[in-house]
């Protein structure tokens, strides 16, 4: 408690510096041990951000869906197809008849279909869209289908922070911790003089040995621990994180050691 | 013209006159920075509760004697003793006083507040009232460093040693930016806390002169070598 109570006067001392080494600390912590999920979560976010328009399509159950998924798949501008399952489907028609008082009418009604979910590609021209719907139609026979209207993503053209991360490509969010790791080394750099010379005087005038060594390991491992504990949560985990805080540790005891700590020559 | 005798080489397990054994020990010291030899075969001992003047021109070694004393050297030939119990401490005044610019007076004073040694935080700040009222510098606690005058820094320089609670307070130069007045001031406290709580002072002095009205012994340092050693009042 002595030594992070060191650190939290030696921040004092010199706010802006201060603040800029515990916020830059910070975020370089996280955000290493945060790489591995923001990296899928952005693959994610990328891989919304191309989908293109798309539609939904009604097949009764009597024919060969995946014969018709994979026909479908096959062609040019369509970025996926997906079965919906039959008994969800089946839920939900039941729901909404439910609700407008229709089920005795249920009994008459066939139930028995597939939903269909075809994705075109981004940017698809409306032309080349409707011959894939006239070819499923086609295929299928017009009786047996119901095609639902072609829904144009909310995000589609529009590219976000998290899109331009993945648009640069995966090595982006290593330029992004770079430069955030310049940032916290130069902070670093005089944040550390300064805890040495607030460190020597206490060594000095006070019976303590290594104060600065131990306040600042000590406050870098207690900005570690939430997350770390976080780790435990994360559905990926990987090393980057602890050799990150080994480099960080071994850094900042690298620059106490050069960093000026009054003169010893009188 | 000196009158004393040269220091009496000290032997392991020696028995010392009155049975008290130094507090700090040196033997056959050699000290050698760069190409020169700044100390040259130095036996000293320093006893408990004693105030020692280390006198000599510039460049004599004085603080050189200081430093090594202070343990900065690893690297010396001879033999250094300490012979401290376990909780007693060294206090060190250095000639470029080594104080916080930015902060106060009081926040400078602040480094010396040991929860081990001190029962709470109110007892050292009754301390360090009691000895900034003696050296007239309590009105000023608020003061920004940078804002000091020379002398107060060294008043200042010198409280947070004491307030340390040292045993041997190891002085260099504390006193050359100070007039008579407060040279007195600081030697009359020094004085005091060797008289109450057994304080071992070694205080290093370019100025023969102010060291020969105080009262302690003088050790006189000439290009390196221990020339003279005996009482300041004999000089």
């Amino acid at each position: 408690m002595f030594y992070l109570k060191n650190m939290i006067s030696t921040c004092l001392a010199k706010p802006i510096m201060g603040m800029g080494f515990i916020v830059t600390s910070f975020l370089l912590i996280t955000s290493t041990f945060l790489l591995p999920t923001s990296q899928d979560y952005l693959k994610k976010v990328a891989k919304k951000g191309n989908d293109g328009p798309f539609f939904h399509a009604l097949i009764s159950s009597k024919e060969n869906f995946s014969r018709i998924k994979r026909k479908v798949t096959s062609l040019p501008g369509v970025e996926t197809v997906t079965i919906l399952s039959q008994n969800d489907l089946q839920a939900k028609v039941k729901g909404i008849l439910g609700n407008l008082d229709m089920e005795n009418d249920l009994a008459g009604i066939d139930l028995n279909f597939v939903g269909l979910k075809v994705l075109f590609k981004n940017k698809l021209k409306l032309k080349s869209q409707t011959l894939i719907r006239d070819y499923i139609k086609r295929l299928v026979g017009d009786r047996n289908i119901t095609l639902g209207a072609t829904v144009a993503t909310e995000e589609e053209g529009k590219i976000g922070p998290l899109q331009i991360f993945e648009k640069l490509g995966s090595w982006s969010l290593w330029a992004f911790i770079g430069l955030l790791f310049l940032l916290w080394l130069s902070f670093t750099w005089f944040f550390c003089s300064k805890l040495n010379e607030f460190s020597y005087l206490i060594e000095t005038y006070q019976r303590k040995t290594k104060v600065a060594v131990k306040s600042y390991l000590g406050f870098i491992l207690t900005m570690a621990l939430p997350t770390i504990a976080l780790i435990f949560f994360l559905p990926q985990s990987s090393w980057i994180p602890m050799i990150a805080l080994a480099i960080m540790m071994i850094i900042g005891l690298l620059i106490l050691k050069k960093s000026h700590r009054w003169s010893s020559e009188c | 013209m000196f009158f004393g005798s040269k220091e009496t080489t000290y032997k392991e397990n020696s028995t010392f006159i009155g049975g008290n054994p130094p507090i700090l020990h040196l033997q056959d010291i050699n000290v050698i920075l760069g190409n020169s030899l700044i100390l040259k075969n130095i036996n000293l001992n320093i006893t408990r509760g004693e105030i020692v003047f280390i006198t000599g021109p510039s460049g004599a070694g004085k603080t050189t004697l200081l430093r090594l004393m202070a343990g900065e050297f690893d690297h010396f030939k001879g033999r250094m003793h300490h012979n401290f119990t376990k909780d007693e401490f060294m206090g060190r005044i250095f000639q470029d006083l080594r104080l916080i610019e930015h902060l106060s007076i009081e926040q400078n004073l602040q480094f010396s507040y040991d929860p081990q040694i001190f029962k709470n935080k109110r007892e050292f700040q009754r301390e360090l009232l009691e000895i900034t009222k003696f050296l007239g510098i309590d009105r000023h606690l608020d003061l920004k460093m940078s804002k000091a005058n020379g002398g107060l820094k060294q008043l200042v320089a010198f409280t947070r040693t004491l307030l340390s609670r040292p045993s041997v307070v190891l002085a260099d130069e504390p006193t050359c930016s100070l007039d008579f007045d407060n040279a007195k001031k600081v030697f009359d406290i020094l004085n005091l806390y060797n008289v109450k709580r057994g304080l071992t002072v070694v205080w290093a002095s370019h100025n023969r002169e102010l060291v020969s009205k105080f009262s302690g012994r003088i050790i006189h340092l000439d290009k390196g070598k221990l020339v003279y050693t005996g009482h300041a009042c004999f000089i």
